[in-house]
């Protein structure tokens, strides 16, 4: 295998889509990365728990995330947080779907950036508007609830 | 940065977030400031058990800042007494409401320490009573041997894993009049027996300011450290040996007024209130070696901040100086009323050794007057907070 072609590894989504991904940007999965180095032989890699649509979102965050040099400089850290953020600017369907899938590839940055982002939408949140945001449902009975609030009743103000 | 302009907030969800597996739910919850854990504790029954384990206070405590506490206490008005937390994560104040704490009387000292509020009553049973901090539970132990207003309390664990209280100092009255010949003995709690070992008591440097009023104590790798606020006198209480270091004086150079004495992780830090001749008042924090007790400057506190916490240059305005610390974080405050006891933070960054100092948000109002303010740094156990036998 000539090395021009080891640079290149063929993703296939659930949904049957296939991506080609250079393979260093890849490997920032850990699933992805020991795939590959289990067997090398350039077939394509099936990404069977995530779809197209999250395929190529999450290989958006690793190809940015390898081409920024690892730097100090305070400006340069800023910038990618920046773009982390306008990165972040997606729907919930597509949030909760790249948490999934950075879970299941085994992308730690992506998957503290995602799971960041949803602590900081229920954060100051009152149980109410929490469990509208995420549709779940309340389990607790009237009374249940009256003690939970009187039991922390300084977190409720 | 604000949950309102996340685009998330705005969409109803079609996801099925029920579904993210146990381990992704705690990731995203221990991700959350504390009071936002007790509110999505108390979205379902499924959150609930999730940030109740053992497990998860352990990964939260871990990770949580520890708190500020501010309790201000009237000695005429005991209904005038407030009670207030800040969270350094999510950057608030927080009301706590009197019923977390026992029906307050004049004598009552009360403290905070590893985890647990503490009262000590010093009428006739020398009373000792304890919670976790943010809980009702209330615990009263066998009463102290010797009874004391204002001791030092720390709290410590043991090698078994018990919490140990070890209760130093505190000032005797008798007739009406403080006893400046008695030393009192340093008192350590058994939970297991439920009672006090008596242990030798303060060494007589400390004798003419024996109470936390002008006492600062360290709790760090093993010993309990007593530091004179304005005598500069520090002796060290092994707590496996039960006795007392040799008394060393800590006064760096620079006439210094007042300073404090913090445990930082695993640095000991001094801070001192120094008095300059042209520069005018200064805070300075220093390294302190525990075993030489050597120290090294740090960094000093932003002159700015420090004229924002004291209205004029005076002197004696600065007498109201204290300071308290935990973990990473020192607070610098003035617990003088009529500013409503502003303070500030600073935040060491253990690698690169820089502070980085900032004012706290101002106290929720109404802020009562207080006779005494006592202030302290804890951490936090959710484990209690959401422990209930009801539910």
């Amino acid at each position: 295998m000539s090395t021009e072609e080891r640079r290149i590894v063929v993703l296939r989504s659930s949904d049957e889509e296939i991506f080609e991904v250079d393979i260093d940007v890849a490997s920032e999965s850990q699933t992805i990365k020991h795939s590959i180095e289990d067997d090398d032989s350039g077939r394509v890699i099936p990404v069977p728990n995530v779809d197209g649509h999250t395929l190529a979102k999450v290989i958006e965050y690793c190809k940015k995330h390898v081409e920024t040099p690892k730097s100090d400089d305070r400006d340069a850290q800023d910038a990618l947080r920046a773009w982390d953020t306008e990165y972040m600017k997606i729907d919930q369907n597509t949030l909760f779907e790249l948490i999934l899938a950075a879970n299941y590839l085994n992308i730690k940055g992506l998957l503290d950036l995602t799971c960041q982002t949803v602590a900081d939408m229920i954060k100051g949140k009152s149980p109410e508007e929490i469990r509208a945001m995420f549709n779940i449902k309340n389990d607790f009975t009237p009374q249940e609830e009256e003690d939970i609030r009187k039991e922390n009743q300084w977190a409720f103000e | 940065m604000e949950a309102e302009t996340c685009p998330q907030a705005l969409t109803p969800s079609q996801s099925n977030w029920d579904s993210l597996s146990v381990d992704l739910a705690e990731l995203i919850l221990s991700l959350l400031p504390i009071r936002s854990i007790v509110r999505a504790a108390a979205v379902c029954k499924l959150w609930r058990s999730l940030t109740s384990s053992r497990s998860f206070s352990v990964r939260v405590s871990a990770t949580k800042k520890p708190w500020f506490f501010l309790y201000g206490q009237n000695n005429i008005f005991l209904k005038n007494n407030q009670a207030f937390a800040f969270d350094p994560e999510a950057n608030e104040w927080l009301c706590l409401p009197t019923s977390l704490f026992p029906s307050s009387s004049q004598e009552q000292s009360f403290i905070g320490s590893g985890g647990f509020f503490i009262t000590t009553t010093p009428c006739i049973n020398a009373r000792f009573a304890f919670a976790p901090i943010l809980t009702h539970s209330w615990r009263e132990t066998s009463p102290l041997t010797y009874s004391r207003c204002n001791p030092l309390v720390g709290v410590f664990v043991d090698a078994l894993g018990m919490h140990r209280f070890i209760v130093v100092g505190g000032v005797r009255f008798i007739g009406g009049l403080v006893d400046i010949e008695d030393r009192l003995a340093v008192e350590i709690y058994d939970p297991r027996l439920d009672s006090w070992e008596v242990c030798p008591p303060l060494p007589p440097a400390f004798r003419t300011g024996n109470s936390s009023h002008s006492l600062s104590s360290a709790l760090f790798r093993g010993n309990f450290y007593v530091f004179g606020i304005y005598s500069c006198f520090v002796s060290a209480f092994d707590l496996n040996r039960r006795c007392w270091s040799e008394v060393k004086m800590i006064r760096p150079p620079g006439v210094v007024v007042s300073s404090f004495l913090i445990t930082c992780r695993d640095q000991l830090v001094m801070v001192g209130l120094c008095d300059n001749a042209h520069g005018g008042p200064s805070v300075m924090l220093w390294w302190v070696d525990e075993r030489t007790m050597e120290f090294s400057e740090i960094a000093p506190m932003p002159q700015d901040l420090l004229y924002r916490l004291f209205d004029t240059e005076e002197d004696d305005r600065f007498a109201s100086l204290k300071c308290v610390g935990l973990g990473n974080l020192i607070y610098v405050f003035n617990e003088e009323h009529h500013k409503c006891y502003p303070a500030c933070v600073c935040e060491i960054n253990f690698e690169s050794g820089k502070c980085s100092w900032r004012m706290v948000p101002p106290l929720p109002l109404p802020v009562n007057s207080f006779h005494k303010v006592i202030t302290f740094c804890s951490t936090i156990s959710m484990h209690d907070i959401l422990q209930s036998e009801d539910l």
